[in-house]
């Protein structure tokens, strides 16, 4: 997941953004402290601390750089849709200008939601193939019942009628074809 | 005809016997045929294709119909944000359109309510099939592994049978090697 890119964080938009310059804000300063995992509800929360980071306490999130990340790995996308609807386009006005922390918040917001879209995705694509694995089981194992009752009319059924029937207190006789015995049930 | 020594659960597939064994003839000893012509590995194969054909389609019905019958039970509902719109809004805004001729402005804000209110709706649209979409893998999922389990179950309990049927036959004489032999026409592993 970490590897995950999207066109919106490389190229041109990446370049561009890296050129704005950092800030040297609370939130930069945040990110690079080591905030410990822990606190007592009694303690007051970091005064400079003023957004909602639970990532801040992962070791896997410590990657996010205040700036868009740079190095990303790209990886084939699921494949989608790529049909083009020009009336689906939205026509965006003017760019906004955010502030670099509202354009930092919009980055992770963006980063956050794409992997979140991007797990589920994957989880559909697992579901998928389970189903079709769980069909094709299913289909051998109705071949296998088909051969089965098949064999056992055709066959044992028959054979079991043409041969004499054994008696209860010798369950491995050799009887005579020809002597008749008793059958209790 | 001595079936007697042979215990038979009761098997859940009862209403899928003429599936499962659709010969319509007797089977006293005395009206068969005899096995080497009614039982050549070509028939057999024939027979069982057949069958596997006519299981298929009857488990995608039974697929179908559970799906359609979650998906009533479970309705999809997409929200919206703001009320619908209303056909007389789209008609009155039509009209004024057509008959003000005021200029390109009034026009143009026209077509790009009527291309946002497309868009909106189109959207909508969509977002609703792709939902109905992934609860109808949902259930089709649920729906094969429930069947997976109880197929099991099933195969489990006619090898119980047939190896029962076997010992005795062996119990009474018959040779090994024979059913080793029919196991192999009838398409069967060997027994362990």
């Amino acid at each position: 997941m970490e590897n995950y890119s999207h066109k919106k964080f490389t190229g041109a938009l990446k370049r561009k953004r890296s050129t704005d310059g950092e800030s040297d804000d609370d939130v930069v300063f945040v990110m690079e402290q080591q905030q410990p995992v822990h606190r007592t509800p009694e303690q007051q929360p970091q005064a400079k601390r003023r957004f909602f980071r639970p990532w801040l306490d992962e070791p896997a999130e410590k990657e996010v750089q205040p700036e868009p990340p740079r190095k990303i790995v790209t990886t084939t996308p699921p494949p989608k849709d790529t049909a083009y609807h020009a009336n689906m386009v939205r026509n965006h006005h003017k760019r906004r200008h955010r502030s670099p922390q509202e354009q930092l918040r919009r980055d992770r917001n963006t980063l956050a939601s794409l992997r979140h879209r991007r797990s589920q995705q994957q989880q559909q694509q697992i579901i998928e193939q389970e189903y079709l694995s769980s069909r094709i089981q299913h289909e051998a194992q109705l071949q296998q019942q088909i051969r089965l009752s098949l064999y056992y009319v055709r066959f044992l059924q028959q054979s079991m009628a043409s041969m004499e029937p054994l008696t209860p207190t010798q369950p491995k006789p050799v009887l005579p074809p020809r002597q008749t015995t008793t059958q209790h049930p | 005809m001595e079936r007697s020594h042979l215990y038979l659960p009761t098997l859940s597939y009862a209403t899928m016997g003429h599936v499962y064994a659709p010969y319509n003839g007797s089977s006293s000893p005395a009206t068969t045929l005899p096995l080497s012509s009614s039982s050549k590995p070509e028939q057999i194969e024939e027979l069982v294709s057949q069958q596997l054909h006519h299981l298929k389609m009857h488990y995608a019905d039974e697929e179908q119909r559970y799906v359609d019958q979650m998906l009533l039970e479970n309705p999809i509902v997409v929200e919206r944000r703001a009320p619908p719109p209303l056909k007389s809004e789209i008609v009155v805004d039509q009209g004024s359109n057509s008959g003000s001729g005021s200029g390109s402005d009034r026009s143009d804000v026209k077509e790009a309510k009527d291309a946002q209110r497309q868009r909106a709706e189109s959207c909508r649209k969509s977002r609703y099939n792709n939902k109905i979409k992934k609860a109808k893998l949902r259930f089709r999922h649920k729906f094969v592994s429930g069947q997976l389990k109880k197929s099991a179950v099933m195969l489990d309990t006619m090898r119980d049978v047939i190896a029962q049927a076997e010992r005795q036959l062996l119990d009474r004489g018959f040779p090994a090697s024979a059913l080793e032999r029919m196991r192999t026409t009838f398409g069967l592993e060997m027994e362990h």
